[in-house]
């Protein structure tokens, strides 16, 4: 299982299980890292498979971002690439 | 009919009944049902070859490529939930409005383009709104299929009935079959309504968070929507001219589609490329393939001659012949081989001495185009809207469709019935 450590000075984050999906809830403390954010979202955006993760905005740079349960993994290591998650760590 | 008419008949049956049956992907089938026309020797490769559209597949792919770069800017996104947000979260009114969208995208764009542009923010509306996306991906295959038949450009044949006929202005389309579009459209709005109201309920919860979206987030690149727009206009007004320029629409769209890809880098062109649905592209070539075996062998010929003489030349018999044959064979067939036999038969029409010609041509775009909604194979649209709908884990069945988009169909052209016998008949 993959786990990771926010960085509370970039984002605030929440997930919670949503059937078969993952519904992140976040909010980014400034335009450096809304700009990372949106790299995240373009990775998931222009590849062919649309409802990997879906992502909504809203004001004051809130998301809420749905991610299907396979693709958890890539979300989780796109946000670390985007240097918006401290670490992360492979438990058992 | 020889005995090779027969063997064509036989190999085309087969192959459908197992792209109903759905065991097997659909492309591998018609591809292997193209291969044993070929391959029994009832079309030779080189006239195989020649009845593949390459019209149809150039126009699909140019429209893919522009398609899949603008969607990156998230223009479309943009005006769908900009749209949304308008009629309050509400979906059935959402229903409504997507459909709307599509059937106007489809009178400009082509209808496949349209069904492009909104799958992806019908997936991501629905799941907001934890409602079943069939119902909205249902709704804009029969919209686009209905939008498509108003223009010249909006499908392809209306493009090949355009062509033939010079006198078919890009206007002459729109004054004669937009009106019936808008009609059709108005009919099937309270019957969506009433086939899908209480399948998309939703909580207030999950409108009210549609509602807070924040519009000016979806406009990811304003300069790469810039170049985009340019191109979309440029290629939408190449549709326009194309006549005029002497230019296919495949040369329109293959040359907006690599415009934009020189303006916007090698990088793009990987990605842009490899999102063309292929899959579908050679579905269109082995039913081109598959279908080629009926012309070549005269099956489809005799059909439609035998057809024509049953009506004795009588206008308004042969009009409704017309209508309710295209409607009936789009529905099962691919219409572009079909459109492609009629349009000759109804030329030759003109030279046995019947005078007015306009009503059997517009009963062909009527019936070609409509007849699409009948079937999951009726029309390339469908076919995308059903593959994209699959790979995404929401299949749309074959029998599930034709219980809703076949009556739909009906209706369609029983309303088209009507308007050609008051407008150019009585």
């Amino acid at each position: 299982m993959l786990t990771y450590q926010i960085d509370p000075k970039r984002l605030d984050l929440a997930e919670t299980q949503d059937g078969t999906d993952i519904e992140f809830y976040i909010k980014l403390h400034d335009e450096v890292h809304v700009d990372q954010f949106r790299l995240v979202q373009q990775v998931f955006d222009s590849n062919a498979d649309y409802t990997d993760a879906l992502f909504y905005a809203y004001a004051n740079h809130e998301y809420k971002v749905i991610v299907r349960q396979e693709h958890y993994n890539d979300f989780v290591i796109e946000l670390f690439k985007a240097r918006l998650l401290r670490s992360l760590e492979w438990t058992d | 009919m020889e005995q090779q008419a027969y063997w064509a008949i036989g190999i085309f049956l087969f192959i459908y009944a197992l792209i109903i049956s759905e065991k097997i992907h659909r492309t591998i089938v018609a591809m292997l049902g193209g291969i044993l026309m070929v391959g029994f020797g009832i079309v030779s490769q080189e006239k195989a070859l020649h009845h593949i559209d390459f019209n149809t597949l150039g126009l699909l792919v140019g429209m893919m490529i522009i398609v899949s770069i603008t969607a990156e800017t998230g223009l479309f996104k943009y005006i769908a939930i900009w749209a949304a947000k308008k009629v309050k979260g509400e979906p059935v009114r959402i229903l409504i409005v997507l459909g709307l969208i599509t059937a106007f995208g489809s009178a400009f764009l082509d209808n496949v383009t349209t069904v492009l542009l909104m799958v992806p923010v019908t997936f991501s509306i629905t799941r907001q709104l934890k409602v079943n996306p069939f119902p909205f991906l249902f709704t804009e295959i029969i919209a686009s299929n209905v939008g498509g038949t108003a223009t010249l450009i909006g499908d392809p044949p209306n493009i090949m009935i355009g062509s033939a006929v010079k006198e078919l202005t890009f206007m002459a389309f729109i004054t004669n079959l937009a009106p019936i579009v808008i009609i059709i459209m108005l009919a099937y709005i309270p019957l969506f309504v009433l086939m899908f109201r209480k399948k998309i309920q939703t909580t207030p919860e999950l409108k009210a968070s549609l509602l807070k979206l924040d519009n000016s987030e979806l406009i990811t690149d304003h300069k790469l929507l810039r170049k985009c727009l340019v191109i979309l206009g440029l290629t939408i007004l190449g549709f326009f001219l194309h006549q005029t320029l002497h230019l296919e629409s495949a040369t329109v769209a293959l040359a907006g589609a690599f415009l934009l890809l020189l303006m916007t880098g090698e990088h793009t062109m990987e990605k842009a490329l490899s999102r063309v649905e292929w899959t579908t592209i050679f579905f269109f070539i082995g039913l081109f393939v598959l279908v080629s075996g009926l012309v070549e062998t005269g099956v489809i010929a005799e059909l439609a001659a035998k057809a024509i003489e049953w009506t004795g030349g009588d206008p308004l018999a042969t009009s409704m012949l017309i209508l309710w044959l295209s409607a009936i064979a789009s529905a099962f067939l691919d219409n572009i081989p079909f459109v492609a036999t009629m349009i000759p038969m109804i030329q030759e029409m003109g030279q046995m001495g019947m005078q007015n010609l306009e009503p059997l041509w517009w009963s062909l775009a009527l019936g070609a185009c409509l007849g699409g909604n009948g079937t999951l194979i009726g029309a390339s649209a469908n076919l995308i809207v059903a593959g994209l709908s699959g790979k995404e884990g929401y299949p749309i069945r074959f029998v599930d469709y034709l219980k809703l988009g076949f009556p739909l169909m009906l209706l369609s052209i029983a309303l088209s019935s009507v308007y050609i016998y008051l407008r150019y008949l009585m």
